[in-house]
């Protein structure tokens, strides 16, 4: 299943702490939000020793960043819950 | 029995600290995300 | 004086711009009227972006009328703002309040004392309760009296005249929380507790400031405590044998913290900071002189990338 999809059926959301959500299983959510989690934390790792800063630094400015240009329509976790931006 | 009053005369001990902030690095990291979380990217 | 056509004439004109903004010019002999009725300051919000840097406008009105006499070349007129919400580039205002009166003859404009209020002004560093009086001198705007609350404390700018002249003012500082003021660098495990009072004068010129001698003091006793800082652990374990001494640091009583406090016009903000104070633990008196050096410009743009200006604005539009 794509990414796109997976939002738009409103089966992943973005979290605060930078990495895709599971919101309801499906075929194939699983791999999808684990494999995409996984290219992004090398990422946020390859920022924290870029800038030497800590990775949970790199992580909160990602949440940040993901929720404010989640586009209308998907789910963001805030305070607990996944909320329909 | 006697007691010995030790009375501490330690001297006061000098700290030099120089600290200078780059705010360069948390713009930057800020522009990397900026595209990592860009409509085309499949990560988002 | 032969009577003329502008004797009994009265023509009146409403302008109207394409978000709906109106104005009225009237003329009767030799008095025009520019009346704009009290009407939404986002009405304007098209003509505003083109400034630079460009403002918006949230919530809030704006009337003003000008009366202009040909004969004299004297003029009135005023200016009300009320619950106004703005952005200037990235700052924010907002429950801007002000009522202003002025007149001008032969090119000499005078403004009869006003006060300016503004609830909050988010700059990444948030000042509340913003006043200041707003007045004339030859045809120059003054600001007196520029008080608000900052940090948990106070702060006053005696007097600033609104020109590219150089001119020299003085900024106090009374009684700021100093845990407030660690909180900009968002370091974690580092506290702080006190409280200081500063004298900065501020040198300005062509819209540029610069701090020269400015001071910072304690008032009370304050503490410093680190607890698991990842810079100050990175900085024990690049000098080892300097670990004991630093670790002092760790828990320090402080009875007297006294400060240089200089900044160039770029932003470039250098405090140097002299403590004395005891670490209780070890029952040893410590002097330390710590300076800091940091661009305040890039630390205020750092601090407000979490927040976007935007969409506080965009709140503020719908709610209206």
């Amino acid at each position: 299943i794509e990414l796109d999809q997976a939002k738009d059926q409103g089966l992943v959301g973005e979290q605060t702490d930078g990495y895709l959500g599971i919101i309801k299983e499906a075929q194939g959510v699983q791999e999808l939000v684990q494999e995409i989690n996984a290219k992004r934390k090398s990422k946020y790792e390859q920022l924290a020793r870029q800038n030497n800063i800590k990775l949970e630094q790199v992580e909160a400015l990602a949440g940040k960043k993901a929720i404010e240009k989640t586009q209308a329509g998907h789910y963001v976790l805030l305070s607990g819950s996944w909320v329909k931006k | 029995c006697t007691h010995k009053v030790q009375v501490e005369t330690k001297e006061p001990i000098t700290i030099n600290l120089n600290v200078k902030v780059d705010h360069q690095i948390r713009v930057k990291v800020d522009k990397e995300l900026d595209d990592l979380f860009s409509e085309d990217s499949e990560l988002f | 004086q032969p009577a003329t056509a502008l004797d009994k004439s009265v023509s009146s004109h409403t302008f109207t711009l394409p978000s709906g903004f109106s104005a009225k010019l009237s003329q009767r002999q030799h008095q025009l009227d520019f009346r704009i009725p009290e009407q939404s300051v986002k009405l304007l919000n098209n003509l505003l972006q083109q400034q630079n840097p460009p403002l918006q406008a949230g919530q809030g009105k704006l009337s003003a009328n000008l009366q202009y006499q040909s004969d004299s070349g004297q003029s009135t007129g005023n200016l009300t703002i009320n619950d106004m919400e703005i952005a200037y580039g990235k700052y924010l205002a907002k429950g801007v309040n002000l009522i202003l009166d002025g007149k001008q003859s032969s090119g000499k404009l005078q403004i009869t004392p006003a006060t300016l209020n503004i609830d909050s002004l988010q700059t990444g560093v948030d000042i509340l309760a913003v006043s200041a009086l707003i007045k004339s001198q030859e045809s120059n705007v003054v600001i007196e009296e520029l008080k608000g609350q900052l940090f948990d404390g106070q702060f006053k700018l005696d007097k600033l005249m609104l020109t590219d002249e150089p001119q020299r003012s003085l900024l106090t500082l009374n009684n700021l929380d100093m845990a407030r003021i660690l909180e900009l660098q968002q370091e974690t495990g580092i506290d702080v507790q006190g409280r200081v009072s500063g004298n900065i004068p501020l040198h300005i010129h062509n819209r540029q400031v610069e701090i020269r001698n400015g001071s910072l003091f304690n008032l009370d006793q304050g503490k410093l405590h680190i607890t698991d800082n990842a810079a100050f652990a990175a900085l024990k374990q690049s000098q080892p044998q300097l670990e004991p001494v630093l670790s002092l640091l760790q828990n320090l009583e402080f009875t007297e913290l006294n400060s240089d406090v200089s900044m160039q016009p770029n932003g470039l903000l250098f405090l140097d900071m002299q403590i004395k104070g005891r670490n209780p633990d070890e029952k040893q008196d410590v002097n330390f002189n710590y300076t800091h050096e940091e661009n305040i410009f890039t630390l205020l743009r750092a601090l407000r990338l979490g927040e976007e200006i935007q969409d506080k604005l965009e709140q503020g539009i719908n709610e209206d």
